[in-house]
């Protein structure tokens, strides 16, 4: 209670700040625009806009919008961004005026990047930190597996972000797991960012506009899951020219056409994926096969100055077959309508309806059925920027999500099938939010960015909802020290309407930056989060058979509490930038599982689960050299990720003995390297080098045989490690000379994945030889070298 | 239930781009166990029933397995106590640790047994009562294969009996066990491929079981299963140390006050079962 009263008092304090009679004696004026790509027409995100002699600026917004509120004089506009040509403006400000700004990409390289102090100096005052942004050609730079770009796999090179190995789909912030992290493409929720076991992800590269990763201090518009927010915006397509554009590799490829339909006004983009490896396998007499596609497309209509609508879908599909006895087809499908509405000059907002479906299916025609589940939701969202004056920034807005989560429904799949048809239970939830932040300059040196989201979460009824004694499902054994499921006491009908469980969450948020000199700032945060919905899966990373859960009446939401400082400096005039940061997170209410745990199928899964919580911390290093022919950065985390599950009181053991185990992804050492070097404007070379610590594992303490079977005997979990992970990889791309009319460019990409060849464990198994019978322990390694060769053109 | 064996199939997928390859590691200590075999597995048409029991010891993972003898072994009847039922299980021979007896077969039918070992100073129980299984209708060898031209495909069919959970324990031979559930086929004519890792020579026999079994039991057969065989990479399922339904009962004073929480590691592993077996053989052709 103490702790609301604190905010409404900082928020009254910074409302009354910026009340009218506060104005000063000179009338201020507004500058605003939009900032463009000046061969696209694609707005731009995260340009500077700055105004030297005065130390002001802004940076344009997630649909290009910028706005400025100055006291009338004149002034030089700085228009910059990495990549593009900076562009200046003189600018007399005795009125509220409209500047568009078109920047050109930066193609040549130009030696003097200029005022290369005042681009950065604007990162070093923004309170945000724990945030890394790619670009969309650093991300189509990186040498990945099959010369096929790739934004998880470029993420994982990033200070705090790992995964749990090859096959292993999503991806790990600062020791979270991996359905901690929010996934938006242009607004829209994701839920499953992988295609074929992780070796894809579902991002088409030619359509990515910008990507943001936000590893704590998460900005309050966000919410929903504990750990990251991967914040994804794609081109919205080219409105001055029809392009197209694509590649064609070794295992997949891609096209993306995109142009105007009226110039300026309105545009279009299509994009497709495809893998078509799976067509080759019969050569080899495989009867098996795997593929993936995916489709992109969006439409965007300037109704005028203050008004645009954009309309995109995405359709994405993986398919396995083995033999035709066994099948499975999942993916994410999505439909989104977007519009922008400035109210003025210095209130923006967005408006954003979404509907999205994540679909998996399962075909097993030994057994004789068919298996689909699914989570299909409804989301709106209201977004505001409010740019109140120069130095004082709000965000505001409401969202809004539906869920219908589908466990499983089964069918026979031919008629001779014993298989009886079943749906499991249906469950239905609704989470909304309501935030604000407010980003304000105190003075010279300091800046607070202060937030504050509310969310309110309910668990509707459904068909039948299972009753316990004493609301325990489950049950503790004194004598076998086994929990166990409990057997329900009634089965409740509830009406769809009815709120069987409500919960409501205060997430403040806090920021601060503090400029020590022109070069160096430091940083602090602190970010609290909740977690609605929770992906259910006890192997060591997720498997398309898991399913996502609500809150509920036998599931808590998870909570988080993140602290993170910091200190960002720019070195040698620009050319390098260092950050160090450390942090510390917990989170209440992480899900474990008893042991044996069946998640497949299960409709009574508030029978397995318990209640534990995870902590985390580390320190992450990132150096960056941002300009030269060699580019590139290096970053090292050192950390520790751990989960614990005590018993519910002093007769239960836990799991694990109660005692803290490390979580199956926890890296303690993860170093990666990233180099790119120019070589000339026909050839640049790309390299990656990666050094982990090994995955936690477990070896076994004994044996014992039961009716002939071997099986191993294990003492406390994740006590052992796999051996080190480390791997370097090269890529060399060739841009052949083009006539100067000639309208098409295409270029040539080399690469080689795993260059030597090192078998690196994805898991150490115990198990029993079938021919000699003695026991072996079995290292099984996913990838080899890979070698391969893709083209890419564009026109 | 058949789901959990595509979870099998999911990690074996990863098989067709990785590679495998034996390792020597350094495996930490351990203090041994005791293990009791005791699936006592009834054919309800004989009279007597030769219950057997097997005891042997945990070993190092690359050791060997070595049987144990016991201060004493017996199962007693617990709806008739004092009838001379406390019966005691005679060793074949010394230190085969393996223990039987013969037992009335409509006793161990329609009572709840008690199992006690003395061993080492410590006393071992658990509690069964017979579960009812069905007979196999059919099997045949099927010409299908799931991954590889190295597999045999079994195709076996039984009849659930429908309104009741049913649980079943198939031993299909070889030391090769499966567990299913009747949740989506109760009261079905029901039928399921078996894929054995080998190829079968013409003469071989194949002599499957199909047994009734219990929730719990169902639950300890899968969780032997995944830790005998485990999925592989992001697959693996976590470790864990399967408990039985053996309890240490050497603290105790009275039923109520047992509680064995502050030593949760001092436990036998295995299961003590009465379960009704119907066989059927196959020869191949």
């Amino acid at each position: 209670m103490k702790f609301r009263h604190k905010y409404l008092i900082i928020c009254l304090t910074f409302w009354s700040l910026c009340s009218p009679w506060q104005v000063f004696a000179q009338d201020k004026f507004t500058l605003s625009g939009v900032v463009t790509e000046t061969a696209t027409g694609e707005t731009l995100i995260g340009v500077n806009i700055s105004i030297p002699e005065i130390n002001a600026g802004a940076i344009s917004n997630a649909y290009g919008f910028y706005s400025i509120t100055l006291p009338g004089d004149s002034y030089n506009v700085v228009f910059s961004s990495l990549g593009f040509i900076t562009q200046q403006q003189s600018v007399d400000l005795t009125r509220s005026l409209l500047l568009n700004m078109e920047m050109s990409e930066d193609a040549e390289q130009l030696a003097e990047v200029v005022i290369k102090a005042d681009v950065e100096a604007l990162d070093l005052k923004s309170p945000q930190m724990s945030v890394n942004t790619l670009t969309a050609q650093t991300i189509k730079n990186i040498p990945v597996l099959l010369g096929e770009a790739d934004v998880v796999k470029s993420l994982l090179l990033l200070p705090g972000v790992s995964n749990a190995g090859e096959g292993a789909s999503g991806f790990n912030v600062r020791g979270g797991a991996t359905d901690q992290n929010l996934i938006l493409v242009d607004e829209a929720t994701i839920f499953n960012s992988s295609h074929l076991f992780g070796f894809f992800s579902v991002f088409n590269p030619d359509a990515i506009k910008d990507v943001k990763l936000y590893k704590g201090s998460i900005p309050a518009r966000y919410g929903s899951r504990v750990s990251s927010v991967l914040d994804i915006y794609q081109k919205e397509g080219n409105s001055k020219d029809f392009k197209v554009s694509g590649g064609i590799g070794a295992v997949a490829s891609r096209i993306l056409a995109e142009g105007p339909i009226k110039k300026d006004t309105a545009a279009f983009l299509v994009g497709a994926r495809g893998s078509y490896a799976h067509l080759f396998l019969p050569l080899f007499d495989i009867e098996n096969s795997a593929y993936f596609y995916d489709l992109n497309t969006k439409l965007n209509y300037k109704i005028d100055a203050n008004n645009s609508l954009f309309l995109s879908g995405y359709f994405g599909r993986d398919y396995f077959g083995v033999n035709d006895s066994f099948i499975v087809n999942y993916g994410n499908a999505l439909i989104n309508f977007r519009w922008n509405h400035k109210f003025s000059e210095k209130i923006f907002s967005n408006l954003s309806l979404i509907y999205s479906d994540y679909y998996y299916g399962l075909e097993l025609d030994f057994v004789g059925f068919k298996w689909n589940s699914g989570i299909q939701n409804f989301n709106l969202k209201y977004d505001f920027n409010h740019y109140v004056t120069n130095g004082l920034q709000i965000n505001y807005g409401v969202q809004n999500t539906y869920y219908t989560f589908n466990p499983g429904k089964i069918i026979p799949n031919r008629p001779d099938s014993g298989i009886l048809a079943d749906q499991l239970i249906q469950k239905y939830a609704n989470e909304g939010a309501i935030y604000g932040d407010v980003a304000l300059e105190i003075s010279d040196k300091l800046n607070i960015e202060a937030g504050l989201r509310l969310s309110h979460f309910v668990r509707f009824g459904q068909e039948e909802l299972q009753v316990y004694a004493n609301s325990q499902p489950v049950v503790f054994d004194p004598f076998l020290l086994i929990y166990q499921g409990a057997d329900p006491t009634d089965v409740v009908n509830s009406n769809r309407s009815e709120q069987l469980k409500t919960f409501s969450n205060l997430e403040p948020r806090l920021a601060l930056s503090y400029g020590l000199n022109d070069d160096i700032s430091f940083k602090a945060s602190y970010t609290k989060l909740t977690q609605y919905l929770h992906l259910l899966s006890n192997t060591s990373s997720p498997t398309p058979l898991d399913v996502w859960t609500p809150s509920g009446p036998y599931v808590k939401p998870q909570r988080s509490d993140q602290y993170a400082v910091g200190v960002f400096s720019y070195l040698n005039d620009g050319d390098y930038s260092l950050e160090v940061e450390t942090y510390y997170k917990k989170v209440a209410n992480r899900i474990d599982y008893i042991d044996g745990a069946n998640l497949v199928a299960n409709d009574a899964i508030e029978q397995v689960i318990l209640n534990g919580r995870a902590r985390a911390y580390g320190l992450e290093i990132l150096l960056k050299k941002n300009t030269g022919s060699f580019k590139g950065w290096l970053a090292y985390t050192l950390s520790k990720s751990e989960q614990q599950t005590p018993g519910r009181n002093a007769q239960e053991i836990g799991i694990n003995n109660g005692a803290w185990y490390n979580t199956p992804y926890d890296k303690p050492h993860d170093l990666s390297l990233y180099l790119s070097y120019e070589y000339n404007p026909r050839w640049q070379f790309n390299t990656n080098f990666v050094y982990q610590t090994g995955l936690p594992t477990n070896y076994p303490v004994g044996q014992f045989e039961f009716q002939g079977i071997v099986v191993p005997y294990y003492g406390l979990r994740n006590q052992q490690r796999l051996p080190d992970y480390h791997r370097l990889d090269l890529s060399a791309s060739y841009t052949p000379k083009m006539k100067a009319k000639a309208k098409h460019k295409s270029q040539w990409v080399f690469s080689i994945y795993n260059v030597y060849n090192r078998a690196n464990a994805a898991s150490i198994n115990f198990r029993q030889n079938q021919d000699t019978g003695a026991n072996e322990a079995v290292r099984t390694s996913i990838l080899g070298v890979v070698p391969a060769v893709t083209y890419n053109f564009k026109f | 239930m058949k789901l959990r064996y595509s979870l099998l199939i999911l990690a074996s997928l990863q098989l067709f781009v990785s590679c495998q390859e034996v390792i020597t590691v350094d495996l930490p200590d351990l203090t041994p166990k005791l293990i009791v075999d005791a699936l006592i597995r009834i054919d309800t048409t004989q009279s007597f029933t030769l219950a057997e029991i097997k005891l042997t010891e945990t070993s190092d993972f690359f050791g060997t397995i070595h049987p144990v003898s016991v201060d004493q072994i017996t199962m007693s009847d617990l709806d008739n106590p004092g009838n001379n039922t406390d019966q005691v299980l005679d060793e074949t021979s010394p230190g085969s640790g393996i223990y039987q007896q013969l037992f009335s077969t409509e006793r161990l039918v329609n009572d709840r047994w008690f199992l006690q070992i003395d061993f080492r100073g410590e006393i071992y129980v658990a509690e069964a009562q017979f579960d009812y299984g069905v007979p196999i209708d059919e099997l045949t060898i099927g010409e299908g294969n799931l991954f590889s031209e190295d597999q045999t495909e079994l195709l076996i069919r039984y009849t659930d009996v429908g309104d009741r959970e049913d649980y079943y324990l198939f031993d299909f031979d070889f030391g090769e066990l499966f567990a299913s559930e009747d949740a989506f086929y109760d009261g079905q004519t029901f039928e399921f491929s078996y894929f054995y890792d080998r190829v079968f020579m013409p003469q071989d026999t194949i002599n499957v079981s199909l047994m009734g079994i219990d929730r719990d039991l169902f639950n300890y057969v899968n969780l032997l299963r995944d830790q005998s065989q485990g999925g592989f990479g992001p697959f693996a399922t976590p470790a864990v140390s399967v408990r039985g339904n053996l309890i240490n009962a050497t603290s105790i004073n009275n039923d109520d006050t047992l509680n064995n929480v502050n030593d949760p590691d001092n436990y036998a592993l295995g299961y003590f079962s009465i379960v009704q077996e119907f066989k059927k053989s196959i020869v191949i052709e």
